[in-house]
């Protein structure tokens, strides 16, 4: 995977519960990007310190330096500002956190609420021509 | 889990869920019983009238009959005392059980059924009133 | 009904003398922050305005006086010692009077006027009347700086001074002496009763005002506590269901291995059985937070026109699977923009339509945001299902009540949007009612105040 990595090309999926990363992985590796995945916030900002990925999925509702604080140190370097996040939360406030955030988001989603297929063509949407022609047509 | 094991076995499955019935017909059937279903206590009722099934597992709140009807309505037709009735059930709060037996069903078994032990525990359940092989 | 600001002073009013003194005396009078209890505060603060005024008092009088009756050595003059001595000591209980010491100030202060009104009067003999007025003064201001045992101690240290004085000036016979002494019994008794009364009243008033502290402290950790409990039991909740879910959707989209279709029909039946599930986890959960007091209608501006069109996009796919027409009508009346909670005015209408789809076979479902008069709106939705009959109508809105036990498995549903609704419409300060009859479908009204901006501000009021 570090080779991959050290080009930046590669998705990174953060998420306490094991069981949601796996899900992740396996959905999203069908875009034939490496996935890679991260058990908290301090976890996820020293591999992207190392490389930044192509797209962060992110749990809000970790126990561990919080997600908010993820987006908030990502947004606060200029190397990591643009980085497309879509954020998942678990929690009642998934819609009010942008406002609070105030931080340009790709997405938030409530889990449960957003189907893995779904979830796929977002992710072809936001990473464009990263994802190979014939994958993103869904041959 | 054997197959085959439930060869002589003719159960009559009781619920208004499809899905509860579907699911406890595909074990039964794996194991070689006969399944008879029903949506109700009415249909239930007619089927055994029809079909005089071995065991009767039934859910208890349904429409146009329930299960405390379709036991009184059972024990006293013909056949009716000796067939062992067991009620499904996911009303599971304390005194229910007592309910249950009072009311002339032979044992009882509380929703979310286990798949993985159904068999074992309807066999604990009926004890020695297991449908004998014909 | 528009949002008050707090006063603050005009700039004209700061400028104003009067103000800038009352700022100054503010900061020369304020006691020491060690010193925590109100009474003491105002006692402290009392003492240091008294000794504000009265420490120079007697210097200027005497100078004052001096000009008025000339003496020849005014530094030998015993009244001029004795003013000066006093003053000092006056001084003293000022700077005391900042410290947590200002008591002590307080009693040094009044020990010392009483002493030199008493010493005054011996060096020029006076009418003992007049003496005995003067002496009034130390002792109501005992009553007002001290705790009652000292103000007593004050009092009875003033009546052996007053008896003492004709034993030590000889002009001054006994008998002049008794009355002025009884007047001043009965008046200090006044003071010390009248004192002790009002502490009285004081300590009871602090102490309501602890108690109610207290209890409002102890409602906000249990607020807190809720808030908590319910964040926990959401996150707790979804998490597994998310993971049934997942894994699910990651079987029927072939990522587990080759699916049969016996597997197929399996894995859909437990997605369709699992969010059946989610959904009443969420209006549990919603329906836990109301009733414990802890969801906030938010006021802000949103367009209903926009409300319209949100919920329609997400009910429509539901329409179209059973078939029914879904029409949505916008009054023109109504203003472009309202104040409102705009995503709990959609989780009513959605519930709402829902409900409603849930017991029409065909025909449509008819959603209207409608101005009702000046000052309220109503959300209608109005159905060509089955309807309700009349000895449910009331009913129908109670948390899992459904018309009776036969319709729970057909019609689906959690038993709780209704109710929900109701909840969310009395929390809004409007209502829901409905109209309906056994065949001919139904509507339901959600009647809510009329709130729309005042000019470009981000306040509200009911339009006139």
């Amino acid at each position: 995977m570090a080779g991959a990595r050290a080009m930046g090309r590669y998705i990174l999926v953060v998420d306490d519960d094991p069981d949601a990363r796996e899900i992740l992985d396996l959905v999203l590796a069908t875009l034939e990007i490496p996935v890679v995945q991260a058990r908290d916030g301090r976890e996820a900002l020293h591999l992207i310190d190392e490389d930044c990925p192509l797209l962060l999925v992110l749990d809000l509702s970790m126990p561990t330096l919080d997600g908010r604080a993820v987006l908030e140190r990502l947004r606060a370097k200029p190397e990591t500002a643009a980085l497309p996040v879509l954020v998942f939360t678990a929690g009642n406030t998934g819609i009010e956190l942008s406002d609070e955030l105030r931080i340009p988001l790709s997405r938030i989603m409530r889990k449960g609420n957003l189907s893995m297929t779904n979830l796929r063509s977002i992710a072809i949407e936001i990473l464009g021509s990263a994802v190979r022609a014939d994958i993103r047509i869904g041959l | 889990m054997e197959n085959s094991k439930l060869d002589n076995w003719r159960v009559l499955v009781i619920d208004d869920e499809p899905d509860s019935i579907d699911v406890v017909t595909m074990v039964l059937s794996a194991s070689g019983a006969t399944v008879f279903t029903a949506a109700n206590g009415q249909e239930g009722l007619e089927i055994f009238k029809q079909h005089q099934p071995t065991l009767i597992l039934t859910d208890l709140s349904m429409p146009e009959m329930d299960g405390w009807e379709l036991i009184r309505e059972i024990r006293q037709s013909k056949n009716g005392h000796t067939t062992p009735v067991i009620a499904l059930t996911a009303h599971a709060m304390s005194g229910d059980k007592e309910r249950v037996l009072a009311g002339g069903f032979d044992g009882y078994l509380s929703k979310p059924l286990k798949m993985f032990t159904l068999l074992d525990d309807l066999k604990s359940c009926l004890g020695s009133k297991t449908p004998r092989l014909l | 009904m528009t949002s008050t600001t707090t006063s603050v002073p005009t700039k004209a009013a700061m400028k104003s003398p009067v103000w800038q003194i009352g700022k100054v005396w503010e900061w020369l009078a304020e006691p020491a922050k060690s010193v925590t209890q109100p009474v003491q505060r105002r006692r402290a603060r009392l003492l240091a305005s008294l000794m504000i005024i009265f420490a120079p008092l007697g210097p200027v009088g005497y100078f004052g006086s001096l000009l008025a009756f000339p003496i020849r050595q005014p530094l030998q003059d015993p009244l001029f010692i004795l003013t000066m001595g006093t003053s000092v000591v006056l001084f003293a209980a000022y700077w005391l009077s900042r410290t947590h010491r200002h008591m002590w100030g307080a009693a040094l202060a009044l020990m010392t006027i009483s002493a030199a009104t008493l010493a005054a009067g011996a060096i020029v003999p006076a009418n003992m009347n007049t003496l005995l007025i003067y002496l009034l003064v130390p002792i109501m201001l005992g009553s007002m700086l001290l705790p009652a045992r000292a103000t007593i101690a004050l009092i009875a240290s003033n009546i052996v001074g007053i008896l003492l004085m004709p034993t030590v000036v000889p002009a001054i016979h006994f008998a002049a002496v008794i009355i002025p002494l009884i007047y001043t019994v009965i008046l200090s008794l006044v003071a010390v009763v009248s004192s002790g009364v009002r502490a009285q009243d004081v300590r009871q008033i602090e102490q309501q005002s602890q108690d109610l502290a207290e209890a409002v402290r102890q409602a906000e950790i249990a607020n807190k506590l809720k808030d908590q409990f319910l964040a926990n039991m959401s996150h707790e909740l979804r998490t597994p269901l998310n993971a049934i879910i997942g894994f699910t959707e990651v079987m029927l989209m072939g990522l587990a291995g080759e699916l049969n279709p016996q597997i197929e029909r399996a894995a859909q039946r437990i997605h369709f059985n699992s969010e059946r599930l989610l959904k009443l986890i969420d209006d549990v959960l919603d329906i836990a937070k109301i009733e414990a007091g802890r969801v906030e209608i938010l006021r802000r501006p949103f367009k209903p026109a926009e409300l319209l069109e949100t919920a329609e996009m997400s009910l429509r796919p539901q329409a179209t699977k059973k078939e029914l027409k879904l029409v949505t009508m916008l009054d023109p009346n109504l203003p472009k923009q309202l104040f409102g909670d705009a995503k709990r005015l959609e989780q009513i209408l959605e519930n709402l339509v829902t409900n409603a789809m849930k017991f029409t076979e065909q025909g449509s479902v008819t959603i209207s945001l409608q101005r009702q008069s000046v000052e309220e709106w109503a959300i209608v939705v109005n159905d060509t299902g089955i309807g309700i009959p009349p000895h449910a109508q009331e009913t129908i809105f109670e948390k899992f009540r459904q018309i009776d036990g036969t319709s729970r498995r057909a019609y689906g549903g959690t038993g709780l949007g209704l109710a929900i609704v109701r909840e969310l419409s009395l929390l809004m300060d409007g209502n829901v009612k409905v109209k309906s009859s056994l065949g001919s479908g139904s509507t339901f009204t959600v009647t809510l105040p009329l709130l729309v901006p005042e000019g470009t501000s981000n306040v509200w009021k009911t339009p006139n």
